[in-house]
This record gives structure tokens, C-alpha cells and sequence, in this order.
């Protein structure tokens, strides 16, 4: 089958159509690639550019007054290094177990023959629609001992809802067949879950992977309300945090007015420390996403069974 | 077979992270609130304490030298912790939550919350103790502060304080602005009123209508932006000539409240702004303008005036300015003492210490140390630590000269207003009380802003030349100096006083909600009396009367609580 695709992919001519139709698509693509990167090369000029020049506006891709000082006034922050380690533990920890978690209970909502199945699905979804709500849960937390501890990060969010259904619906789609003949060849549960379902869900399991890593990465909400009064749990965006809501003051209040008009050395505003943040922030993601692209890729199951 | 392999790697390895993440939480372990701790380093034992404060600020380092300086001297220190991302009320009401508080704490718009909680530790019998803190105020002004909840101290305000005597170099607060070039073109006129100000505004623009580099100049610009409405709404008070007692005019003879958003003024305010807007010297972005748009559009030096608080938009902008040397091109802003017709004396520059009962530092009932906390605050005030917090350290900070005078070098200027050498160097424990007007060697300004000496050096040469042009030294010069004008002042500490479900509360939201929808729309109108009067239409249904009588209320309270003590002072005198 595959073969023919082919030899009818080489018989095609190009015609008038396909050659509009390709230059168009790249057009269209470039411009999205123009649109999506232009707001990354600005925050990148803007945090390399001095931050009262910053103000004046008209920074677009290349820094006018060229200074390191944004960078060095957010990597003094201290308490960076152990939000920086809380931050990659989380990250990590979080990852590993939320997937191998969310997969588990994906694998069981997905089973055919699961007697509460439709009732569980629908618990599942219930909990997008409906939340606690700020103060309950903090109460929950606090009473479960979670709060002061860096367990908070990790055992609330060990499964979402929404990654339970897309890997869910992912496992549904697999063929059925396979996981028959593996049962006729003995495997139990969990031998189909580890050797048969997991391989096959790659796919999936790097893109919920790549949420959850985001998710982890980028949240400091938790570290402000569960770990306010503990800084060897703080994370590295909740230090970024507050360093950007405490120049955002600094700025506002009436403390440095005299010196501000006198001295304009060495100055930070809420602009520039952002977008320095921002970058050093993103970077570590970004790094990251190539390792997990060689999984986006689906297939695997094609001419596994004859059906 | 391989994923799989990797999958239990993956696991075993997060396991061991488990255990020695675990490891280090045990080791680390120290719970929140747990009041002071008392680390015993080598001979000396520090206490150390925790706050929060619900205001956002900058977290100085941990080895902060000003703050180790201080606490070699009084052998206690405090964490302070800084409201993120979060309001005050959200913040407190999690704590509240959580029964578990810092030793310290400052609930801002939130403290009611926490006296009602029962999160404040009564101080009422402490007081005595401490020198420092019993002195801190005059015996109306802890009677003041009683009165507010119902007989007990639960806190006390930092900012209240003036020592020997209100020292006055900047006008912190509210003003129409104008250029030093705008006043030095016209070669220095008197500006008095709200139509001169437009006039010259006017007259320049149409004169001078790009700067230098070719970009547009812009007449005059405005501030919608959440809170920051003020900088459009509250004119009418100060152009009647009242000083800022916030959402309402307080007459000092009748001590009657007055409404000043149905005012003739008002209407005669808003009027102009909408004929400035037609005649294109109000910016067109004016009214839907974000406040970071605002800032970075004054700081390109093109706007020619504008209504604002001093602090809400100097400091990035007076740094921005000096930056790209457009003081040199006149680009500063001074104040201007406008009212709406000639005759009327401007009260913009107010100077009072009358006391902010609504909120103050407390001690929360998670403090196991209540008396090393009051003996750490009552340390605070002491002179030498005052001195540290607001100077920072001799021959570092500043110099002394012969006669006791601070003064400070451009270098040292220059590192004062440095990020990083903020948070390393200097502590001022901003949030624990402190004293305003003058150091307590009764020689110099409790801050370095307020020494007119540092004050002038420095200056541009056209601010300079502005300055003595009006015969004035500092910026209050420019527009004077007013008394407090009764008990009641400054009324504006009330509103935050009021309970969430009080009618004064929602009446005064609903006219904020309503001044964010059509002040805008009567500005920019065609036809400016129709869109005025839906806006009274409007501004009527939110029932403004029941903020006002609160208003009303809380005045009468003020000044008959007041009244004892002045009969007594004025017996004394006698």
C-alpha cells in the first residue's frame, strides 16, 4: 500500500495549482515564523539594551545602548541558585512522576472492559470544570501537611485531567488486536502497559511530557502561597518574581526620586528586568524542546496488525 | 525491552532524588511563623524574626551590610518578605487561613481582616516597656489609634512620625506639571490658572510643534488606568484650592463634606479638557493609554504637561530624561500652583503628620517572642540605627562635615541609586516605624531626599534657572506650603477603614466604575453637555450620598475627638 502512495506521488505532475499552492504555504509559513519569533528578538534587544533608553521606545530587534546590567542585576538576585535547583528538581521529579502517573491511570480509563469506566471519565472531567477555589485548598494543603515542604509542587499535580484524556484518547486509538496477542501470549496488565502501551504512546507521552515540564517550570504561584515563609523551597520564577514586583515599586515610590534626577546610572526598570528574566527563563525550555522533537512523531503501529 | 529499562532508570533516579530531597527538607526544616529564633553564633546570640508586609518591595540580601550593622548593634534582625503578584486581601486571607503568620506583619487594605481574626497580638500593656515606642507618639495620637479598634492597639503606623520639623524640597504629590522649556520660552510668566496653563501649553505647541530630533511634541496627557484615575478625577478639588483629602472636599469652616464630582468646577474642568482634545492639545491616546505607555511616552520628553503625582511617574522618568540629556533641552517637569480662576489660594502642597490609624505593623499571635519583637522595634528608633536606616553608613554613604552636616559625593549619589547596591548595601526596614522630617540630631533631613543641600546640587542648569526665575529653592516653593487645615485631614485614610459589605464601600466602587466609563467619553465628546449630563445620570444611581454621609461621619468623629485635646493644649498655653 505504501508503495502505490509512492508511485502515485511520482506519476502526479506538478501542476499550475500545486506550485501556487506551495508558494503560498511558504509564504504563509515564513510570515508566521516573522510573527512568532519577532516578540522573542525584541524582548532579547530590550534586555540587552539600557533600561531608561528602554523607555523611550523604538527598540525592535537590535539593542541602541548596549548593557549587561539587566542581566546582572536579575542573576544577583540571590537565592536564584537555590530556586534554580528547586525549580530543575521539580521540573525533573515532577515530570517523571506526573507522566508515569497520568499514563497509569490513562491505561486503566482506557480499558475497554473496566467496570466504572465511563463513571471515572466522567469524575475526571468534572474536576476541569470545578475547582476549590483559592482558600479551600489552601486549607486542604495545610491539613495534608503539604504546605512549608516541597512536596506541594509535586504530589497535587501529579495528574491533570486534561493529560489524562489526551493520553487516554491516544490509548484508545491504539489497536486492540495487540494488546490481545500479547495477552494470549501470557502478559498481564502490567506487562501490556510497560511493553506494549508505553512504547507505542511515545508520541503522546513527549508532548503531555513537554506540558507538564512547562506547567513545572514556569509556575511560582505555589512557591508564594505554600512556601511564602520558606526560602530553601523557593523556585526560580517566584525569585524572578519578586525582584520584577520590587523594581516595579522601587520605581513607583517616592524613595529615589531626588537621586533619579540627578543620577541616571545603573538604573533597572519593570521593562528591562522582564524581558531579562524572560529570556533566562526561557532559555533552559527551549533547550529542551529538541531533545523531546525526535518523539513527536506517530506511525509506530502502522503495519503492526492486518485487519 | 529498552524503554522499559529506561523507565525504571528514570524512576530509581527519581527515588533517589525523593530520598535526598526528603533528607534536605528534614535537615532545613523551619517552620513557618515559629516566632523568634534564637541562633547562638560564637558569643553573641541574634534574634531573628520574620515579616511580611503587603505591599510589594525589594528583598534585600541576607548578608545585607547595613543590615548586619544594625543588628551588631541591637542583636536582633528581621526577613523581611514582600506582598508578589497577589493583593493584600488575597494574601491575608490565606494567612488567616492558615492560622500561621510571620512575628510581624502589615495587612495594608487587609488589617481590619486581621484585628477581626484576632491575628494581632494586643499591645495595649506593652507600650510602657519600651522608651522608644511610648514616645514614638503623643498620647492624642495613641488615643487615635485606640479609638480605631475599639480601645486596643493592634499596630503601629510607620509613616506618621515627623521629628523637630516637616523638612520640604519636593512636591511628592499632585500637580499640572509643565516643562522648564515650555516656562522659559514664554521667558517665566505667572501661572496661575487652569485657562493660562492651556493657553501656554497652547502657545507653545503651536510655536514649537516637534522637539529637537523632529519628533511631535504632545500638549498634554492624561492617566485612565485602574487606581490610577486619579490623575483625571480629583482636579476639581485642587483647583477649588482644597487640599487632597481624597474623594471629597472637606470645608474648614463648616467642616461639611463636599461632593466635588457634580461641582461647578468640575463641570467647568472636564469642559476644557474636552475643548483641549478637539483643538488637538490633549494626546488622542490620552484616555485609553495603559500606564506603561504613559511612562515611556513622557520619558521621550515630548509631553508638555500633564496632571500626576510626583511619585507616580518621577522616578523612571527624571532618570530617563537625564539619560538622553534632554534636561539639557528643558525637558524636566516642575509643578505650577493652579486653580480654576485667579484669587483662590492652591492648597497642592499640604504638610501634615496626622496619623494614618488605619494600618501599621502589628505583632501576630504566631510571635513566641513578643517582647523581643517590641524591643527590636523600639531599638529601631534609636538614633544612631535611624541614622543607618535612612543614611547608611558615614564616610560610605555620606560625609560629615564640621558642623554635623550630611553631604554626599555624585559617587555616592549615583550608588544610592543603584539596583544591586540597594539590596547588598543598604536596609532601611521600611516598613517598621520610622521618623520623617528631621534625623534625630535635629541637624539633618530624616532622608537624603529632604536635604535641600542635596537637593540643589545636581540640579540641570534649566531647572536651576526655573527655580530662581520663580524665586523658589525647591519645588514646594514653587507652589507654597499649607497647614493641615483641620482633624479630619487627610480624610482619604478612611475609605480604606471600611468593611467590605458597608454601603459607603459600594457606592464609592460603583462611582469609581462609573468615572472609568464615561470620563473618558465626556472628554473626548462632540457634543460635550448631552454626554455630561448622562454622566451625572449616571454618577447619581451609584447613591454617591451613601459614601458621603459616611464621610460625613467620620469627619464629625475626627474633629470631636480632637476637640479635648486642643481645649487642654490651649489651657496649657495659656
Amino acid at each position: 500500500m505504501a508503495e502505490e502512495v509512492l508511485s502515485y506521488n511520482k506519476k502526479r505532475k506538478h501542476t499550475k495549482g500545486d506550485r501556487v499552492f506551495t508558494i503560498c504555504n511558504t509564504v504563509y509559513m515564513v510570515l508566521f515564523l516573522l510573527v512568532t519569533l519577532y516578540p522573542v528578538l525584541n524582548t532579547l534587544a530590550i534586555s540587552f539594551n539600557d533600561a531608561t533608553d528602554s523607555l523611550r521606545g523604538g527598540i525592535y530587534l537590535w539593542p541602541r545602548e548596549f548593557t549587561l546590567y539587566n542581566y546582572q542585576t536579575v542573576l544577583s538576585q540571590q537565592n536564584l541558585v537555590t530556586g534554580l535547583w528547586i525549580s530543575v528538581a521539580r521540573t525533573v521529579l515532577g515530570t517523571v512522576l506526573g507522566l508515569l502517573v497520568t499514563a497509569l491511570l490513562a491505561f486503566m480509563c482506557s480499558r475497554p472492559k473496566y467496570l466504572l469506566k465511563k463513571q471515572m471519565n466522567l469524575f475526571w472531567v468534572i474536576t476541569m470544570y470545578v475547582g476549590g477555589g483559592l482558600i479551600p485548598v489552601f486549607l486542604l494543603f495545610k491539613g495534608l501537611q503539604l504546605t512549608n515542604s516541597f512536596w506541594v509542587y509535586i504530589i497535587p499535580g501529579l495528574t491533570g485531567a486534561f493529560n489524562l484524556l489526551v493520553i487516554r484518547s491516544y490509548m484508545e486509538g491504539l489497536p486492540v488486536s495487540l494488546e490481545e496477542s500479547a495477552q494470549l501470549d501470557g502478559a498481564g496488565y502490567m506487562t501490556i502497559f510497560a511493553r506494549i502501551t508505553l512504547p507505542l504512546c511515545t508520541p503522546v507521552l513527549a508532548t503531555v511530557a513537554l506540558f507538564i515540564a512547562v506547567g513545572h517550570w514556569n509556575s511560582w504561584f505555589d512557591a508564594m502561597l505554600y512556601n511564602r515563609m520558606s526560602p530553601q523551597y523557593t523556585t526560580l520564577q517566584y525569585e524572578l518574581m519578586k525582584l520584577l514586583s520590587a523594581v516595579t515599586t522601587m520605581n513607583s515610590s517616592s524613595g529615589a526620586t531626588i537621586d533619579s534626577m540627578k543620577s541616571s546610572a545603573n538604573a533597572v526598570t519593570p521593562t528591562s528586568v522582564r524581558s531579562a528574566a524572560s529570556i533566562i527563563t526561557m532559555v533552559p525550555i527551549v533547550c529542551l524542546y529538541p531533545f523531546l522533537q525526535r518523539y513527536f512523531v506517530t506511525g509506530m503501529t502502522l503495519g503492526a496488525v492486518k485487519e | 525491552m529498552r524503554p522499559a529499562k529506561r523507565l525504571l532508570a528514570l524512576a530509581v533516579a527519581a527515588s533517589l532524588m525523593v530520598t535526598s530531597m526528603s533528607a534536605c527538607g528534614a535537615g532545613g526544616s523551619d517552620s513557618t511563623g515559629s516566632g523568634a529564633k534564637t541562633g547562638s553564633t560564637g558569643t553573641s546570640s541574634v534574634k531573628q524574626f520574620k515579616a511580611f508586609f503587603t505591599v510589594a518591595g525589594t528583598e534585600i540580601n541576607d548578608d545585607n551590610e547595613v543590615q548586619q550593622k544594625i543588628t551588631d548593634l541591637i542583636g536582633a534582625k528581621c526577613k523581611e518578605t514582600w506582598l508578589t503578584g497577589q493583593s493584600d486581601t488575597e494574601a491575608v486571607g490565606t494567612m488567616i487561613a492558615g492560622g500561621e503568620y510571620p512575628d510581624f506583619i502589615e495587612g495594608g487594605g487587609a488589617t481590619n481582616a486581621l484585628v477581626e481574626a484576632g491575628a494581632l497580638i494586643e499591645l495595649d500593656n506593652y507600650i510602657d516597656k519600651y522608651p522608644n515606642i511610648k514616645n514614638y507618639f503623643t498620647q492624642q495620637q495613641w488615643d487615635q489609634l485606640k479609638a480605631a479598634h475599639g480601645g486596643h492597639i493592634y499596630y503601629l503606623p510607620q509613616f506618621s512620625v515627623t521629628h523637630d520639623k516637616k523638612t520640604n524640597t519636593i512636591h511628592n504629590d499632585e500637580a499640572f506639571w509643565i516643562q522648564t522649556r515650555v516656562l522659559k520660552w514664554a521667558n517665566y510668566p505667572k501661572v496661575t490658572t487652569m485657562d493660562q496653563y492651556f493657553d501656554l501649553i497652547e502657545r507653545y505647541l503651536k510655536a514649537n510643534p516637534t522637539m529637537k530630533d523632529g519628533t511631535k511634541n504632545i500638549g498634554y496627557t492624561t492617566l485612565t488606568d485602574g487606581g490610577k484615575i486619579f490623575c483625571l478625577n480629583n482636579a476639581p478639588m485642587f483647583l477649588d484650592g482644597y487640599p487632597n483629602d481624597g474623594s471629597c472636599i472637606v470645608d474648614p469652616k463648616t467642616q461639611k463634606v463636599i461632593d466635588y464630582n457634580t461641582s461647578d468646577t468640575a463641570k467647568l474642568y472636564f469642559k476644557k479638557l474636552n475643548g483641549e482634545y478637539k483643538k488637538g492639545v490633549v494626546d488622542p491616546e490620552a484616555f485609553t493609554q495603559k500606564y506603561d505607555q504613559y511612562i515611556s511616552k513622557l520619558s521621550t520628553g515630548r509631553v508638555l504637561g500633564m496632571i500626576d503625582q510626583y511619585w507616580d511617574f518621577s522616578s523612571n522618568v527624571n532618570a530617563s530624561l537625564k539619560t538622553q540629556k534632554l534636561d539639557e533641552q528643558g525637558c524636566e517637569y516642575v509643578p505650577l500652583p493652579i486653580t480654576i480662576k485667579e484669587g483662590i489660594h492652591n492648597q497642592w502642597h499640604t504638610t501634615y503628620s496626622v496619623m494614618n490609624v488605619s494600618s501599621g505593623v502589628g505583632i501576630t499571635t504566631s510571635c513566641q517572642d513578643v517582647d523581643g519583637a517590641l524591643k527590636f522595634i523600639n531599638d529601631l528608633l534609636s538614633p544612631e540605627v535611624v541614622t543607618l536606616r535612612n543614611w547608611g553608613v558615614k564616610g560610605v554613604d555620606y560625609n560629615e562635615d564640621a558642623n554635623g552636616m550630611f553631604t554626599r559625593t555624585q559617587a555616592m549619589r549615583n550608588k544610592a541609586n543603584d539596583t544591586k547596591y540597594k539590596a547588598s548595601h543598604l536596609c532601611s526596614y521600611s516598613y517598621f516605624p520610622n521618623y520623617g522630617g528631621m534625623l534625630l540630631d535635629n541637624k539633618n533631613a530624616a532622608t537624603p531626599d529632604e536635604q535641600i543641600s542635596e537637593f540643589q546640587s545636581g540640579l540641570s542648569q534649566n531647572m536651576k534657572d526655573t527655580l530662581k526665575a520663580y524665586g523658589a529653592k525647591t519645588f514646594v516653593d514653587m507652589i507654597g506650603d499649607n497647614d493641615a487645615p483641620g482633624a479630619w485631614y487627610p480624610l482619604w485614610t478612611f475609605a480604606n477603614t471600611l468593611a467590605s459589605d458597608d454601603p459607603a464601600k459600594t457606592a464609592s466602587a460603583k462611582i469609581d466604575d462609573t468615572q472609568h466609563q464615561y470620563l473618558p467619553k465626556i472628554c473626548m465628546a462632540s457634543d460635550f453637555d448631552s454626554a455630561w449630563n448622562s454622566y451625572m445620570t449616571a454618577y447619581k444611581a451609584c447613591k454617591p450620598e451613601n459614601y458621603f454621609n459616611a464621610a460625613q461621619k467620620e469627619v464629625t468623629s475626627r474633629v470631636n475627638a480632637a476637640k479635648k485635646y486642643e481645649t487642654s493644649s490651649s489651657a496649657s498655653s495659656k
